[in-house]
């Protein structure tokens, strides 16, 4: 009974904050005393989902980046994690420090720093830019996630295969990546929900000419459009709502991968 | 399979493994018995590629193997752990080694039911490994490993996670299974007893050697070292020296079966060959009856023969009545007397030094 108020009160808690925004993407008119809008209106829904807005293509932007960005944080994070989750080297403490620095030092502080050199060679104003610069921020926490994992993970299950006549690449195939799998796609997630809601490095790396969809958000948010800028926030949470279930579905019951993650 | 002057050195530290060699015939099972960290899982890995020899050979059929990859090699391995692969059911996992070599999809079903069925888990394929019990486990992990049809079975201590009574019960599916199928057969072990029963010959490794390559009885009977007789729990270990075929001991003399050069040795008797005899026996030596324990099936009894500082162990047959303090003659037969070199630290674990042994005998 006491749990199923505590999951209500949890659940309410987290819808609450939606509320004003699914309101105010219908609202033409909501100034301050008034409780509820006083005007209704489609035209913020309408300019969203309308192709002559900037947002389609704030969309694809916004996609193509995170997606990329997920996969190829993934794949160093994979290499880099089972290095530091398995082994022991020289300087191991340096790589993990060295890792954990852009969790640290502010965005800004590196962006500033990374642009001339962007700009250097070519990469400012570009997609591949941003999906460079949002590598930054991403990789620390993909490798962090995966080395929990490797530290978890037994390789005489890698012996194990190879004496049963696997090659190397078939262990990678069906051992290594099906174990880490679990593990990885929570990985992954994080990257696209760090590189999907990231809005300094894509502002300055991306110089205005890469429209992502917080650029698109803010923008409308300074021009005190609050109904386009509502019903585009709708749209900004809804593809990770929709990664999160998927990813908790699909993770539940590999237990696994979890305990390596709670290790965290 | 055999294996030449096998050394495996890790760093700058004494090699695991030390210079093994190991020939083994064909449909044999060969444990190799050793206590833990003496290079029995190395030696193991080395033969099936996935570890890289510092020095020596592995040959299959007289061809030189080094060099060729694990799974290139027709071995098949089982570890300690059953180590089935979590994401895949039961028929999955043994029929894994046949999908790696792109056997066909109906060929691979009859043959994982034809393995389980030999491991007595008939139908088990659509099952979680995870709702298996560990004796199942491990039969699983036989069959994937018997399934792919190896030239060479390695075994590395796959009983010792099980309890006790279910351990001696695999060990007998084993020996059926290795008996049935007729593959070579390495077995890594460090219980004496599971090598015993398991094995065609047993090769006994201490601190990285193979000290003795030999059928089991010739552990007890004729063991190679000291350290050897020690690891088969002989208690009965007398220093002293030799004299035309003579042992010269703090106790009196034996005689010898077998021709041994003159110097000095250590005498090993197992403690089951030590006769009580009457005091008229011509080669009987006096001896007082320290320690008695009945142990139901046997007494097994610690004598101190008279004006020695030995200790001869013995057991005999339960009826026999003997208490501390009594008076009892013994006779150590020749054909159970054994000689083994001295160790080189000196003669073993302090006892009489063989001179004073022989002024005492001259």
């Amino acid at each position: 009974m006491s749990r199923t108020i505590g999951r209500g009160l949890l659940l309410l808690g987290l819808l609450i904050p939606l509320v004003p925004l699914v309101v105010g993407a219908a609202a033409a008119t909501w100034r301050y005393p008034a409780l509820v809008p006083t005007d209704w209106s489609l035209r913020g829904l309408r300019t969203v989902a309308s192709p002559a807005s900037d947002i389609p293509v704030g969309l694809l932007s916004s996609t193509t980046i995170a997606v990329s960005v997920a996969l190829i944080a993934s794949a160093i994070g994979l290499c880099a994690g089972r290095a530091l989750g398995l082994y022991t080297f020289r300087g191991k403490r340096v790589v993990q420090f060295l890792l954990l620095a852009p969790v640290i030092v502010p965005g800004l502080a590196v962006v500033l720093g990374i642009q001339i050199v962007f700009i250097r060679y070519g990469l400012a104003d570009r997609v591949v830019g941003v999906i460079v610069a949002h590598l930054i921020p991403t990789t620390p926490y993909v490798t962090l996630v995966m080395a929990s994992v490797y530290a978890n993970y037994d390789v005489s299950y890698e012996d194990q295969a190879r004496v049963l006549g696997a090659t190397p690449v078939q262990v990678l195939r069906s051992v290594t990546l099906p174990t880490v799998l679990p593990g990885l796609a929570v990985a992954a997630l994080f990257a696209f929900l760090i590189s999907w809601s990231e809005y300094v490095l894509a502002l300055l790396v991306g110089g205005g000419s890469v429209r992502t969809l917080p650029l698109l958000l803010f923008a409308y948010l300074a021009g005190n459009d609050t109904n386009v800028a509502a019903a585009l926030s709708l749209v900004i949470i809804f593809p990770p709502l929709v990664l999160v279930a998927a990813a908790s579905r699909f993770l539940s019951g590999e237990q696994g991968a979890l305990v390596g993650f709670s290790r965290l | 399979m055999s294996v030449h002057g096998l050394t495996k050195a890790f760093g700058t530290t004494a090699p695991t493994v030390d210079q093994v060699d190991l020939d083994v015939v064909p449909g044999d099972l060969v444990a190799l018995l050793g206590p833990s960290g003496c290079g029995k899982t190395t030696t193991l890995k080395l033969i099936a590629g996935l570890l890289e020899p510092t020095s020596g050979d592995v040959r299959f059929d007289r061809v030189s193997v080094l060099g060729v990859p694990p799974e290139r090699r027709s071995v098949a391995m089982v570890f300690q752990k059953p180590l089935l692969f979590p994401h895949m059911s039961v028929g999955d996992n043994v029929g894994f080694g046949l999908r790696m070599r792109g056997v066909g999809h109906a060929e691979v079903d009859r043959r994982v039911a034809e393995m389980l069925e030999l491991v007595q888990l008939p139908g088990m394929q659509t099952r979680r490994s995870s709702q298996l019990s560990g004796g199942q486990e491990q039969r699983v992990a036989l069959a994937r490993a018997l399934v792919i049809e190896p030239d060479l079975l390695l075994l590395d201590e796959p009983l010792s996670q099980l309890d006790a009574n279910l351990r001696v019960e695999m060990r007998d599916l084993v020996r059926s299974i290795q008996r049935a199928v007729a593959v070579t057969t390495l077995f890594v072990t460090h219980d004496q007893e599971e090598a015993v029963v398991l094995a065609d010959r047993i090769a006994l490794m201490l601190e990285g050697r193979v000290r003795q390559y030999d059928q089991a009885e010739a552990f007890y009977r004729r063991p190679a070292t000291l350290a050897v007789a020690r690891f088969f729990g002989s208690a009965n270990l007398f220093a002293g020296v030799v004299r035309d075929r003579r042992f010269l001991a703090t106790f009196g003399q034996v005689a010898l079966a077998e021709p041994v050069p003159d110097g000095p040795g250590v005498l090993v008797v197992r403690q089951e060959a030590v006769e009580v005899v009457s005091e008229a026996h011509p080669r009987a030596f006096p001896a007082r009856v320290g320690e008695a324990k009945y142990l139901g099936t046997h007494l097994r009894v610690k004598a101190q023969p008279d004006g020695s500082g030995d200790i001869v162990h013995l057991t005999v047959a339960p009826d026999y009545r003997l208490a501390p303090g009594d008076r009892i003659w013994l006779h150590l037969p020749p054909n159970a007397c054994h000689m083994v070199p001295e160790e080189e630290k000196g003669p073993a674990a302090g006892r009489a030094a063989p001179t004073e042994v022989g002024s005492l005998w001259r």
